[in-house]
């Protein structure tokens, strides 16, 4: 994890499958204490390989506990083309993507939540 | 007439080998997915049946044995291994050069022989040899059976238990096996993910809404639910044929009420509102993002079915060369029309002018239209490199995946055809010389395997092409101390690091100690850099060290016809490829820094180098006063090319010089104009570096 002095980067690299789950959340929930005081969280992407549904599940659960608390919750960086194809396979985004921002408004119901 | 069928014959084997052969490589990589043997099994069968309709016996009684041994490993009686890969690659192999040299009857050769042995051994391999042969029988005489049934839709609703993941059951997987039964549409609903401090990392919150058309029935879709029967809610409904008239296109609302998402009386509020429906259900919360999301997917998927019904039943196979001489004839329409354009406004009578424009929007359209027609998507260029890297890299004893993407980018059908040869070479040269030995890789602490990369997308009226690898890079001293030795360059000359990269173009050029089988067939990377100039392309190399290194080729994304930019220098008329140019400004002679064919301009704050065609192209005349600049951009640097005049735009039909001319420096072609006369197609990106040739030279 990296301070940025603005928004709290988390940085996620390699594949997220089942097996992760519970050493994602709790870098989350770690990310989620360590992020008072600033504006959010932005999760950098560049270097995930594989983004399997408990993950996602993770990331949806995170934006719901960042508008709870009136955090931001975003995505940065370059998506490997293969998660995206995996993503929309599931249907989990509404298109192809090829960035962070771009997943945001992707993901199916990720931007409604909290409104 | 009977050549006529042969040729279709031939043309429908040749596309569906080549499935085969993507379908094999996919097996290889993934040996437990049953819809790619099932596609593998369909692609031999059709090609068994057709053979034998168009008299091509003997590649139809191959393909039988071939396919004994893939219905076994469809029935599970045969795991799908590297032996079966192996086997059933080299019979594709077979089974093409069989159609291709015509061998339509008589005995097998020793290799087919041999093949069918293996097959059979293969096929033996099992416990229980005579029940298999029996029940192999059955299923080759069954499958046509399963073929005529119709296109039937069924939305699926499958919301799973929150201990789904538990016992290894993974969601998305079921949502491909549905997608290997038709198509699928998709749309996930996470809205029950509560808060993370709430959450269940392991526990699914998921649930899925999906349209699919299938012609397997009922039964099949059930099959894939099968494991997850009662752990969660599933409902399967039908929702008719599809591939019907009348199947097809729905309103937004209706398919809404249908699905239960919203009430009737919530529905007809918001269409009273003038703006669009989905956008007010979701705003007035009648329905919630995700079910609008599903709605909208079923919309989209139902309209896709009915449109593909039309073209299905419309679509025609047209020999090639047909559409080169639609497109030919269509290129002498465009020049004609821009000599009726000219001769209206000499004219000047109202009613030609008026006919002569609606001729000139009617000629614009029917030019589009013929030049889509040619447009095929790059994939199908893609999946013979996937061979080519197979087959190398064990060769070679290598490691190395290829992973495409931008398959749908579409290209001229004639560019496609001129792109598989330098493409072959570079990825080649990617393999040969780029990725390392497993040994090395794992030394430079590098993964075992490396990977080559291609990828397509368009840019502008260019398509981008880039090979890159993950190997060791361009070895930069390397390169110029042959440039040295080969007396490319001065003994002492430096160059920059981008330009020393592009010395590897330049003709008798190369740094392989020996000469490889493989990348060597006598041809360097200057060959690849002359068959994409001669598309009128350009390439790129950029190398990182210990990273690899990507080729980048820029092409044209059509050979016929172009939009130019006329120019007049002298008396001379001369066309450039608008899809370059910038901008065009005003240059007065006192502007002009330095004499000469070439000097510098200021232009947007920069200075740029800027060629006078008049001196390069020694056009004789007095030179004007107040003269143009064409400013080029070419992937991100400028050049200006000084002419007299520019006259306008100007859509030009590419004609061929002939072979005389073909060594014209700095000219690509020729196009007749309005009035009869020709104009030569500047290529500027060589008038640009010959330009600045000579001055080396002469130091």
């Amino acid at each position: 994890m990296a301070n940025t002095g603005e928004a709290l980067r988390i940085i996620l690299s390699g594949a997220y499958g089942i097996e992760r789950a519970a050493e994602l959340a709790s870098a989350l929930r770690a990310a989620l204490q360590d992020a008072k005081g600033r504006p959010g969280l932005l999760i950098e992407l560049d270097e995930v390989e594989e983004l399997d549904l408990p993950a996602v599940q993770l990331l949806y659960a995170a934006r719901r506990s960042c508008v709870r608390r009136g955090l931001a919750f975003g995505f940065a960086g370059a998506i490997n083309p293969e998660v995206s194809k995996r993503l929309l396979a599931g249907g989990l985004v509404s298109r192809r993507v090829a960035d962070g921002e771009a997943l945001a408004e992707a993901f199916i119901g990720f931007s409604a939540i909290g409104a | 007439m009977i050549d006529k069928f042969k040729e279709a014959f031939r043309e429908e084997a040749y596309e569906l080998l080549t499935q085969l052969e993507t379908i094999l490589l996919e097996l290889e990589a993934d040996p437990e997915k049953p819809e790619l043997i099932n596609a593998a099994f369909r692609a031999i069968h059709t090609i068994k049946g057709s053979a034998g309709m168009f008299g091509f016996e003997k590649p139809g009684r191959f393909a039988h044995d071939l396919e004994n041994l893939l219905d076994a490993c469809r029935a599970g009686r045969r795991a799908v291994d590297k032996q079966v890969i192996d086997l059933t690659l080299r019979a594709r192999d077979k089974i093409r050069s069989m159609i291709e040299c015509d061998e339509s009857g008589g005995p097998f050769d020793e290799e087919a022989q041999g093949l069918i042995q293996a097959f059979r051994a293969a096929v033996e391999g099992r416990p229980d040899p005579v029940q298999g042969a029996g029940q192999s029988v059955a299923a080759v005489a069954e499958a046509p059976k399963a073929e005529p049934r119709a296109l039937e839709g069924f939305r699926i609703r499958f919301r799973p238990a929150r201990d789904l993941f538990k016992d290894g059951t993974r969601p998305l997987k079921l949502l491909d096996e549905l997608r290997a039964l038709g198509e699928l549409s998709v749309v996930a609903d996470l809205s029950a993910v509560p808060t993370l401090e709430e959450m269940d990392p392991e526990a699914c919150y998921a649930g899925w809404e999906a349209i699919l058309s299938t012609d397997k029935g009922l039964d099949a879709v059930k099959d894939v639910f099968i494991f997850v029967e009662g752990r969660g809610e599933l409902s399967i409904e039908s929702l008719g044929e599809l591939d019907t008239e009348e199947g097809g296109a729905k309103r937004l609302g209706e398919i809404l009420l249908e699905r239960g998402a919203v009430e009737k009386a919530e529905l007809d509020k918001a269409l009273q509102s003038q703006r669009k429906l989905g956008e007010v259900l979701v705003e007035t919360k009648a329905v919630k993002p995700e079910q609008l999301q599903a709605a909208l997917a079923e919309q989209e998927h139902l309209k896709r079915a009915q449109e593909r019904h039309v073209e299905g039943s419309s679509s025609v196979r047209v020999a090639s060369e047909k559409l080169d001489e639609l497109v030919d004839l269509v290129g002498e329409l465009v020049t004609l029309q821009a000599r009726l354009t000219r001769t209206s406004g000499q004219i000047a009578d109202q009613a030609l002018g008026a006919i002569s424009e609606q001729l000139e929007r009617l000629v614009s359209q029917l030019r589009d239209t013929a030049m889509s027609v040619r447009m095929l998507p790059i994939g199908s260029t893609f999946s013979k490199f996937r061979r080519v890297v197979r087959d190398l890299s064990r060769e070679l004893g290598k490691e190395v995946e290829l992973y495409t993407s931008g398959e749908d980018t579409e290209l001229d059908k004639t560019v496609i055809e001129r792109l598989n040869d330098p493409l072959v070479h570079i990825i080649r040269n990617s393999l040969d010389h780029g990725v390392e030995t497993p040994e090395e890789r794992l030394a430079a602490g590098k993964p075992r395997g490396g990977s080559i990369r291609l990828a397509a997308s368009h840019s502008g009226a260019t398509v981008e092409i880039a090979v890159s690898d993950d190997g060791k890079g361009m070895d930069l001293e390397a390169i110029l101390r042959k440039a040295r030795e080969r007396g490319l360059i001065g003994p002492h000359e430096e160059l920059p690091r981008d330009e020393a990269l592009q010395l590897i173009f330049r003709p008798g050029f190369s740094t392989a100690k020996t000469v490889s089988a493989v990348s060597g067939r006598g041809v360097g990377m200057d060959v690849v850099k002359r068959e994409i100039d001669a598309l009128g392309g350009s390439v790129k190399l950029e190398s990182r060290d210990g990273r690899g290194s990507t080729v980048i080729l820029f092409i044209p994304l059509t050979l016929a016809i172009i939009e130019g930019l006329l120019v007049r220098i002298g008396e001379e008329r001369y066309v450039m490829p608008l899809a370059t140019v910038e901008a065009c400004v005003e240059l007065e002679r006192a502007d002009k820094d330095g004499e000469g064919a070439t000097s510098l301009i200021r232009y947007r704050d920069e200075l740029i180098p800027v060629v006078d065609l008049r001196e390069a192209f020694a056009v004789p005349g007095e030179c004007p006063e107040l003269r143009q600049v064409v400013v080029a951009n070419d992937q991100g640097t400028r050049s200006g090319y000084v002419v007299d005049a520019v006259i306008g735009d100007y859509q030009t039909v590419i004609k061929p010089l002939g072979r005389i001319f073909k060594e014209a420096e700095g000219i690509s072609g020729a196009t007749i104009l309005g009035d009869g006369t020709v104009a030569l197609i500047v290529d500027h990106k060589r008038v640009n570096a010959q330009a600045r040739r000579p001055k080396a030279r002469s130091a």
